[in-house]
């Protein structure tokens, strides 16, 4: 346990990996797939498996514990589900775009209704022949001439129509999310009226003296701290006279304090997703003999 | 003395994630509760999804973005629960939809069925499910003018025109979403704020839900008022948690509700067990643990180091 874990290249770890292990997780594996067909051969189960929670279980279990090996010591068990996990994540994404989205709303309206024939029961209107949606699909073939020398000079109108519309999509977007930043960062410290509603969230408005005049101290630290930010991140002129170079002192201490929170929050949430596997793997142990004689009954 | 503080410095760290793991289990198996102070951002959110006018009369619904995937469920996953559980607390009418996170939409309609058994609420009339969609741009710039259009006019969960669901009678355009949350783990509530939110008059209200890591990035928005209310990680969904179990007691005095909700009964997702509340002592336990390791680590580090340096008489 004392020695030093040494972290290996990927590369240098992959030419000492020995194939015996690959043969073997390879068998495990197999196992593990005759197992749940022959346990969902005997078990009526539905589309999604949700009748049949043992058999998750087990393999959920399996899996995480497989995972957190690698806290231990890098292992074949850790990379042969590390690719499991890549290839279950990637064909199911593939799988459902298709299913959910590229299908329903592509493919089905490009075909005939001689192809895909409407479904009453369900209301479904079938193919609608709408043939000219196949230029989606050339439009998205323009993209992999850069494959071919010849032809690479067609896929600049396939970027062009993306590049342009983004373009001005991201102008938009720009003004969108950063115009109220703007609005919100010059609120006024103080006013000669009360203005509850307007202020940033959470600040409390106070009487100064009777004198109707409102004093709002958020506001007042938030307008110094983006001083101090914008002073540490101006970098026309050398930060050599006094009234620039100690506000950005200031604004790089102010930076390492919203760094460690966000380094704090950053360590909480993935304890929270440690704290949720424990979760499962502990209600998984307190039901183990439930679902084994379940797996074998 | 010295020495056990420099061996400190060089502890494995496997020594530490033993520790952890031991900590966490131990405190888990405590069974035991918190009670926190709630973040006036999850405060904000409570009050504007208790606001919002969803109900059967108001010909609205209020749309939920589940936009995670099983690993950020600990976190995620319980914001959802608690959410969930409040709207359907409130009778509220709802929709369930995941942007550009193919599992999302697999999770929404699990959570809330689950949910919904136990609070009897109704599929197609008191909630659906709008399923998966790809998040591009087309899509936002789409989807606030014409719902049913953008969503091809099937439901995600039984494939039914949406048009034969008695919840979307009426619901055509982004101005009959009284209020939008999104439980995300990545970056799509950006896209909300930038795309869709400058478009609507008035502005859509949008509530946030996200990971801790992703929290304190947000809360500029709270202060420009884009985001109506914020609930960070799972101390969030603790809070929010324990906002709805007050309010689903005040509902069981009142007669209106039967039974308290039971977290075990959720069998879809095998990650809910504990309540927000419970996780959060095991969470609280384990952030003591680091600060006494770090306070160990620096205290060895400081001694080392006064250790290594060349007192004045030895300089002499």
């Amino acid at each position: 346990m004392s020695e030093q874990i040494q972290d290996q290249p990927i590369h240098q770890r992959n030419q000492e990996e020995s194939p015996l292990w690959i043969v073997v997780l390879l068998g495990v594996t197999l196992i593990l797939v005759i197992l749940g067909i022959s346990v969902h051969y005997n078990v009526p189960v539905d589309v999604e498996m949700r009748s049949n929670p043992q058999w998750n279980t087990l393999l959920g279990v399996i899996a995480t514990l497989g995972i957190f090996t690698i806290l231990y010591k890098e292992n074949p068990i850790f990379r042969f589900l590390e690719h499991i996990f890549i290839g279950l994540a990637t064909g199911f994404g593939v799988v459902f775009v298709w299913v959910r989205f590229i299908e329903p709303r592509w493919f089905t309206p490009l075909m005939p209704q001689s192809v895909i024939p409407a479904n009453a029961k369900l209301g479904l209107p079938g193919g609608q022949g709408e043939w000219w949606m196949i230029f989606a699909l050339l439009i998205g073939l323009l993209f992999f001439t850069v494959y071919f020398p010849k032809l690479a000079w067609m896929n600049r109108f396939a970027f062009g129509i993306f590049m342009g519309w983004a373009a001005g999509a991201a102008f938009q977007m720009f003004i969108g999310l950063i115009g109220p930043q703007i609005v919100a960062a010059f609120r006024p410290p103080i006013t000669t009226y009360d203005p509850d509603p307007t202020i940033p969230a959470g600040l409390a408005a106070d009487k100064f003296f009777h004198l109707n005049v409102w004093w709002h101290p958020l506001a007042f630290i938030s307008m110094i701290v983006l001083l101090c930010v914008m002073a540490y991140f101006f970098f026309s002129v050398e930060h050599k006279n006094k009234l620039v170079r100690q506000p950005a002192i200031a604004g790089r201490y102010l930076l390492m304090i919203t760094l460690g929170a966000i380094f704090g929050t950053t360590v909480m949430g993935r304890l929270s997703l440690l704290i949720a596997r424990l979760d499962f793997l502990i209600f998984a142990f307190k039901d183990f003999g439930t679902w084994v004689s379940q797996l074998f009954h | 003395m010295n020495n056990f503080f420099q061996r400190l410095q060089s502890i494995d760290r496997r020594w530490v994630y033993l520790l952890l793991a031991a900590t966490l289990v131990s405190t888990l198996l405590m069974n035991k509760t918190v009670d926190p102070i709630v973040l006036p951002s999850v405060q904000q959110l409570y009050t504007a999804v208790d606001q919002a006018k969803a109900g059967d009369d108001d010909g609205k619904i209020i749309l939920v973005g589940m936009t995670f995937s099983a690993g950020t469920i600990g976190e995620n996953g319980n914001q959802a629960r608690a959410l969930i559980r409040h709207l359907m607390l409130t009778h509220k009418r709802f929709a369930v939809m995941s942007i550009s996170e193919p599992q999302g939409a697999t999770y929404a309609q699990r959570i809330t069925e689950d949910i919904a058994k136990q609070y009897g609420y109704e599929y197609g009339k008191d909630w659906i499910n709008f399923g998966y969609q790809i998040g591009t741009l087309a899509f936002f710039k789409a989807f606030p003018r014409d719902i049913p259009g953008t969503l091809h006019g099937v439901d995600a969960t039984q494939g039914k025109p949406l048009d034969s669901f008695p919840i979307m009678h009426g619901i055509k355009t982004i101005n009959d979403v009284a209020l939008h949350v999104e439980i995300t783990a990545s970056s799509s509530m950006l896209d909300w704020l930038q795309i869709v939110q400058p478009t609507t008059k008035p502005r859509l209200k949008i509530g946030y839900a996200c990971t801790g890591v992703m929290a304190t990035e947000a809360y500029p928005f709270l202060d420009s008022h884009q985001l109506i209310g914020m609930m960070p990680g799972l101390k969030g969904a603790a809070d929010y948690e324990k906002l709805v179990d007050e309010l689903e007691d005040r509902e069981m005095k009142a007669g209106r509700v039967k039974e308290a909700f039971n977290p075990e009964l959720m069998k879809s997702v095998p990650a809910f067990h504990y309540p927000a509340r419970k996780l959060m002592f095991a969470q609280g336990a384990a952030h003591l643990l680091l600060i006494v390791l770090i306070i160990l680590g620096n205290v060895g580090l400081l001694l080392s180091r006064r250790r290594a340096r060349p007192s004045v008489k030895e300089v002499d």
